[in-house]
C-alpha cells in the first residue's frame, strides 16, 4: 500500500509463522484467488495465506518470502505486544486480550441494532482443527 | 454589546453540533469505512474526549487572559461533553449490542479499559445532571467538591482511551500532552497559592491564626483570580443579559 511503509508503526517486513502441522492442514490456504477472479492488491496479491481459525493477522497478504526454521519464529505483532499476541492466535472466546474482551464479534456487514455474536472456538472450525492442539493449555499458548 | 455575547454564545452553541451533523451525513452517505458501528462509536468518544478537554482549558484561558466571563462557556462545553459521552454509550449498548445485557456483561467484565469509562461517564453525569444553577444553589459547599471530580473523570477518559489502541500514536499523544499541560497549570496555580498564603501569615502568629488563615487563603484566591474549580456551571454574576 502507499505510505505503509512510511507510517508504519510495526517494524518491516511483517513476520508471520504457523507450525508445521498447522501450515499442511487442508484449511490453510495459499491464495491467488477470490471469487473467481486474481486477487486483488488489496487482498494480498499477489500470493496471500488464509487461517481461518485463527484471528486474522495471522492470514499474512502480499507474501514475499517462505522460510523453514528450527525454531518458532519471532512474528511481528508477538514482538510489538508480546502480553497481547501469542504465536498460535487461535480465535477462543474464552480467552480474552488483556485489555478487551474477545467473547463475541461483529459480523461485517450486518446492521446497525442487530446484536453481535458469540465468537467461537477456532472460528468455528473446531472438529477440524482442535486436534492440532489436543493436550496444550490455550491459556498459555495464546 | 449584549448582543453580540448572546450571538456569539448562540453561535457557539450551533458550533458544537457539527461534529454530530458531519457523523450524521457520513452515516447517511455510507462513508463511515467498513466497521460503521465501531467507526460511529470512536468518532463519538473522540469527540466526548476533545470537548472534556476545551472544559478544562477555560478556567486557565480565563487565568491567563484575565478575561472573565468565559464560566458560561465552560458550562456548555462540559454539557457537550456530556451529550457526545452519552451518545457514545448509546451507541455501545443499542448500535453495536442492541442492548443484549449478557453480552454486555461479558464484555464490561472482560475489558479493563471500559472500566475507566464507566467511572468518567459516572462523573460526568452526576456533573451534568448538577450544573444547572438551582442545583449548585441547593448544594452549597459540596458543589464546589463534587464538580473537581472533573480531574479524575479526564484521568479515567484519557486510561479508558489508551488502554484500547493498538498503536499509531500521534493522535492520543496528542490528547495526553494536553490534559497534562491543562492539570499541571492547575498543580502550579495550587502550589503558588500556597505560596502566597504563606508569604500573607507571619510566622510568630500561626497558631493564633489558625482559625483565620482559611479566610486569609479564600481571600488571596479571589484576588488571585485563579485556583477557581473546574465546574459546568456557575452562578448569577456572570450573566450580562439585562
Amino acid at each position: 500500500m502507499p505510505k505503509q511503509l512510511a507510517n508504519a508503526m510495526l517494524e518491516w517486513p511483517y513476520v508471520e509463522g504457523l507450525r508445521i502441522d498447522e501450515a499442511m492442514h487442508p484449511l490453510t490456504i495459499l491464495a491467488v484467488g477470490m471469487y473467481g477472479e486474481s486477487l486483488p492488491k488489496q487482498n494480498g496479491a499477489p500470493l496471500r495465506l488464509v487461517v481461518p481459525w485463527k484471528y486474522g493477522f495471522k492470514s499474512i497478504k502480499a507474501i514475499v518470502k517462505i522460510e523453514f526454521t528450527k525454531r518458532a519464529p519471532i512474528t511481528t505483532w508477538n514482538k510489538f505486544a508480546p502480553n497481547d499476541y501469542g504465536f498460535y492466535s487461535n480465535v477462543n472466546p474464552a480467552v480474552a486480550h488483556p485489555r478487551w474482551s474477545q467473547n463475541s464479534e461483529r459480523q461485517l456487514g450486518s446492521s446497525f441494532f442487530t446484536p453481535r455474536r458469540q465468537t467461537e472456538l477456532f472460528n468455528g472450525y473446531g472438529n477440524q482443527v482442535a486436534s492440532l492442539y489436543s493436550g496444550m493449555d490455550l491459556r498459555h499458548f495464546f | 454589546m449584549t448582543l453580540r455575547f448572546n450571538n456569539l454564545y448562540s453561535l457557539t452553541l450551533a458550533f458544537c453540533l457539527i461534529p454530530l451533523l458531519w457523523l450524521l451525513i457520513d452515516t447517511a452517505f455510507d462513508n463511515l469505512g467498513p466497521n460503521p458501528i465501531q467507526a460511529l462509536h470512536i468518532r463519538l468518544g473522540d469527540w466526548s474526549l476533545r470537548f472534556l478537554w476545551l472544559t478544562l482549558a477555560i478556567t486557565p484561558l480565563q487565568t491567563v487572559t484575565g478575561w472573565r466571563g468565559m464560566t458560561e462557556y465552560r458550562q456548555m462545553l462540559g454539557m457537550y461533553a456530556f451529550f457526545y459521552a452519552t451518545l457514545h454509550v448509546l451507541a455501545y449498548l443499542l448500535m453495536d449490542h442492541a442492548l443484549v445485557w449478557s453480552v454486555i456483561g461479558i464484555d464490561i467484565i472482560e475489558s479493563q479499559y471500559i472500566w475507566f469509562g464507566v467511572l468518567a461517564y459516572s462523573i460526568i453525569f452526576s456533573l451534568a445532571l448538577t450544573s444547572p444553577k438551582w442545583a449548585k444553589k441547593r448544594m452549597g459547599k459540596n458543589w464546589k467538591k463534587l464538580h473537581r471530580f472533573i480531574y479524575l473523570a479526564a484521568g479515567a477518559a484519557i486510561i479508558h482511551y489508551y488502554w484500547q489502541l493498538k498503536g499509531n500514536m500521534a493522535e492520543p499523544l496528542f490528547y495526553l500532552v494536553m490534559i497534562c499541560i491543562l492539570l499541571g497549570f492547575r498543580v502550579l496555580v495550587w502550589v503558588k497559592n500556597r505560596q502566597i498564603t504563606r508569604l500573607m501569615i507571619p510566622t510568630g502568629q500561626r497558631v493564633l491564626v489558625v482559625p483565620v488563615k482559611q479566610f486569609v487563603m479564600a481571600e488571596t484566591i479571589r484576588e488571585q483570580q485563579v485556583n477557581e474549580p473546574e465546574r459546568l456551571d456557575e452562578s448569577g454574576t456572570q450573566h450580562q443579559h439585562t
